[in-house]
């Protein structure tokens, strides 16, 4: 006997004693969990003295970030704008790292939650909406049997309001954080999984790592389709846990059947378990997608349950939809509320508690500490990539640059030797008496400045087009993809990405760029406008250097005092004119090549090796953040450094 | 020859509908778990070619293939089964991309599964608030089951009221005979709608 017919509201409600059917099984489960709370330990002091630490490892890495920035093996010579400039960069990459370490702080933070003052074992649902969970509540707190008097009965609530019951309307999806306690277990109801809102997924995510037990709840009717493993399998890895405390419970496993009294020609409805043969179908795809979302072996609990709240209120004389009493059930009730599937449910929770309790307990602030290190494995993980691409995007533009010092220290040594015989000659070398070797000096140093200039430029200019663009889009990019995928603190607040603030930080590199793409050249540019963005001040530097070298505006004092003592032509008067115009050209070569040398040398020093060093650095501290979640205190000696970074690069598969 | 589209996310009641119309039972095979239409796969049967689709919420190639084939239907028939409750994100989301097809016109919403729910209370509260969402989507009002259907904005037409079906019932009306299996039959909507598919001049429109 399965069913019955269904009545019209009101009818036999308030005239009938109150009912006392009230399943055993139910009986023994909230009898278990209220035992077993008693005893359980209490794990808030182990939580408490961890977010200490992870509180103190932060700090130190925030003052890490406060240090001076170094700025030695840089050449006196380069001008002190584009020193700022490129300490300004670093800057950029700092303020990027600080801005991370303080979200990962706020979100440990935010992980410490009301439920962590829960004296009893948190369960924790999660379903999409309309997925039967809050019927599946209002049952578990045993609102369907409201037994005698002094019997338990759960406190169901909606936020922070106390509710009667939770509503099933099918139509009111899960939007608020609600549940019941019974003693010795809390049962939160997750707002609806793929409910679209962001504030509910990071709600989620707390409560997961707060959770003793998690039930994955899904409809009979599309049970565990796609979508959702997608979501479960989402939860799952964000737990940070290998082996998840969970079960998958399939609601609604039932369907109804309209008759028609005959009589009167009034409809019948009657709610049916679904058959053993659906059943057993349901149960197969359920194991066939956990296996092939890969999480089978995640699952404490990998059995599906099928369970039918109609089918066992039925049973008990209830109405289906709001579960008030309207009829006394008949006398093989239990065998039907068997049926529903909902005393498995029961045991199965029971069972639990009794057994494991006390353990399961005890590892909640494991299980934090296992999703809060999972978060800042994902930060750090993603910083510590970002950085390294904008090292291999230095890397590779310094390698584009030394390359261009070969040919143009070739070509400068050329189109200065070749200055050689004519100016010596018009200076009277082949003349015994009349060789004016000091103005031929002067010439000739001026030649070299000329013929450095225009090989170098020649050699870099699509180069260092190049450079400019790349580097500020590698930094931008750096500053954005850090921004976007882990602004956590933005990001446990709301589901609008801070776009703006992207701009702000890279300070207007669009605006640097085109301003120094005038002023590079010239050199003039450097000294007076500072931009973080490094392309450009490559593109300074040489500018300013050059502009040393050729005279140009701003860079010319600097370029005086660098250059001029290396462009000395030795010459001896009296020897063969031939001689003194090939010792002329030997000399003024080996000149160009050095200047051109040193040239990129300085470069290379003010620029890549400032930043490559400190990126080197960010990178070393980055690898010590997920340390940070669970290790004892900050790491400081070498070998246990090393150590963690072995672990690290162990835990996860090299770039 | 009219060509009938059945969309709708998996397990939304397409291929019971189709079958029923064609009344052919497991003409579409259709199941428990959420799988079993992975192809386009078209009969015709009394008049109406009937065109099943993979579910919209299937991988997206998929998805596209059902949009496509809607395109040069005559009459698309968007399901949803009132067992599920309110239009889920995924069905959101496929209506506004739908509504990009400029489909409308040709487009019967019908709630499925009507002999499968609680009470006709949840047909009419779930069909009032699918009303909402789908007024929501594409800008127009439309009404739920047992609603009063109010005149239309000048220079406008109602959208068509919601068809809810009951495959159950029409089978089990199959097999009886009787006054009972009349009334059963009238219930489970399928004649109704298969009637008015055949009413459909065959060059489409609404």
């Amino acid at each position: 006997m399965n069913g019955t017919s269904h009545r019209a509201p009101g009818e036999a409600r308030s005239t009938t004693p109150q009912p006392t059917w009230v399943p055993k099984q139910w009986t023994k489960f909230q009898r278990v969990f209220s035992e077993v709370a008693a005893e359980l330990t209490d794990g808030r002091e182990t939580a408490r003295s961890r977010r200490r630490r992870i509180q103190e490892n932060l700090a130190e890495f925030q003052s890490q970030l406060e240090a001076e920035i170094p700025w030695v093996g840089v050449s006196e010579h380069v001008p002190k704008s584009v020193a700022s400039g490129i300490r300004k960069a670093i800057g950029v990459l700092r303020q990027q790292q600080r801005r991370l370490l303080d979200a990962l702080g706020e979100t440990a933070e935010a992980f410490e939650s009301a439920e962590e003052n829960e004296d009893r074992f948190v369960v924790l649902v999660f379903g999409e909406v309309n997925a039967g969970k809050s019927a599946l509540a209002n049952h578990i707190a045993g609102l369907d049997f409201q037994a005698a008097a002094s019997a338990p009965r759960g406190e169901s609530f909606v936020g922070d309001r106390t509710v009667n019951r939770l509503d099933e309307l099918p139509i009111e999806c899960t939007r608020q954080y609600q549940g019941f306690r019974l003693p010795g277990l809390l049962w939160i109801d997750c707002p609806g999984i793929l409910s679209g809102t962001f504030a509910n997924a990071q709600l989620a995510r707390r409560l997961v790592a707060r959770a003793d037990f998690l039930v994955f709840v899904s409809s009979s009717d599309a049970p565990f389709k796609s979508s959702e493993m997608v979501e479960l399998s989402r939860i799952i890895d964000e737990s940070g846990q290998d082996k998840v405390d969970a079960c998958l419970v399939v609601t609604k496993a039932d369907y109804f059947d309209i008759d028609e009294d005959p009589e009167t020609g009034r409809e019948i409805r009657r709610v049916v378990a679904k058959e053993r043969r659906d059943w057993k179908a349901q149960a197969d795809w359920c194991r066939e997608q956990l296996a092939t979302a890969g999480l089978g072996r995640h699952l404490r609990i990998r059995e599906p349950l099928a369970v039918s709240i109609y089918v066992a209120r039925d049973a008990l004389g209830r109405r289906w939809d709001s579960g008030s009493f309207f009829r006394a059930p008949d006398e093989n009730w239990e065998a039907t509320y068997r049926t529903s599937g909902l005393p498995a449910l029961l045991k199965l929770l029971s069972d639990l508690a009794t057994e494991e309790g006390p353990k399961l307990k005890a590892a909640w602030p494991k299980k934090r500490a296992a999703a809060l290190r999972r978060l800042f494995d994902e930060t750090a993980t993603k910083s510590s990539d970002e950085l390294t691409r904008l090292s291999d995007e230095l890397d590779s533009l310094r390698a584009e640059l030394s390359e261009a010092q070969g040919g143009a220290a070739g070509d400068a040594a050329e189109l200065a030797s070749g200055e050689v015989a004519p100016c010596l000659t018009k200076n009277g070398v082949h003349l015994v008496d009349g060789f004016n070797a000091a103005r031929a000096q002067k010439q000739l140093a001026e030649a070299l400045r000329k013929s450095v200039l225009e090989a170098v430029t020649e050699a870099t200019r699509n180069i260092l087009e190049k450079v400019r663009n790349r580097f500020d889009a590698a930094l931008a990019l750096y500053v954005q993809e850090t921004n976007f995928s882990l602004d956590v603190k933005e990001r446990f607040k709301t589901h609008t990405y801070q776009t703006t603030k992207v701009s702000e930080a890279v300070g207007g590199a669009a605006g640097g760029l085109a301003g120094g793409a005038g002023g590079a050249w010239g050199g003039a540019a450097i000294g007076t406008a500072i931009f973080p963005s490094v392309g450009t001040l490559i593109g300074g530097i040489l500018g300013g250097l050059l502009g040393g070298i050729g005279g140009g505006a701003a860079g010319r004092a600097i370029g005086r005092r660098v250059y001029t003592g290396t462009v000395k032509v030795r010459m001896s008067a009296g020897t063969n004119a031939d001689e003194v115009i090939a010792d002329a050209q030997r000399q003024i070569k080996a000149s160009a090549r050095k200047l051109v040398k040193k040239l990129f040398e300085e470069l290379d020093a003010a620029v890549f090796g400032q930043l490559l060093t400190e990126i080197k650095q960010l990178r070393r501290q980055v690898a010590q953040w997920s340390e940070a979640a669970v290790t004892p205190a900050p790491r400081r000696s070498g070998a246990s450094r090393k150590e963690a970074e072995g672990r690290r690069t162990k835990a996860r598969p090299k770039r | 020859m009219r060509r009938v589209v059945a969309l709708g996310i998996v397990n939304a009641g397409k291929s019971s509908l189709l079958s029923a119309l064609a009344d052919e039972e497991n003409l579409f095979p259709s199941g428990d778990v959420p799988r079993v239409t992975r192809e386009i796969q078209q009969e015709t049967r009394g008049g109406l070619l009937l065109v099943d689709t993979p579910g919209l919420d299937a991988p997206d190639e998929d998805v596209e293939l059902a949009f496509q084939s809607a395109i040069s239907a005559h009459t698309v028939l968007w399901c949803h089964s009132l067992r599920m409750g309110e239009l889920r994100p995924t069905e959101l989301s496929a209506l506004r991309r739908y509504k990009t097809t400029n489909g409308l016109w040709r487009t019967c919403f019908v709630l499925t599964h009507g002999d499968n729910v609680a009470s006709f209370e949840i047909v009419r509260v779930v069909s009032k608030r699918i009303a909402e969402q789908l007024g929501e989507v594409f800008g127009m009002s439309f009404v739920g089951v047992g609603e009063k259907i109010p005149p239309p904005p000048p220079g406008q037409r109602n959208p068509r009221p919601f068809n809810v079906v009951g495959t159950i019932d029409y089978w089990r009306s199959r097999t009886g005979s009787g006054p009972d299996s009349e009334r059963r039959l009238n219930r489970s909507g399928v004649p109704r709608l298969r009637e008015f598919l055949l009413s459909l001049r065959p060059e489409g429109g609404l």
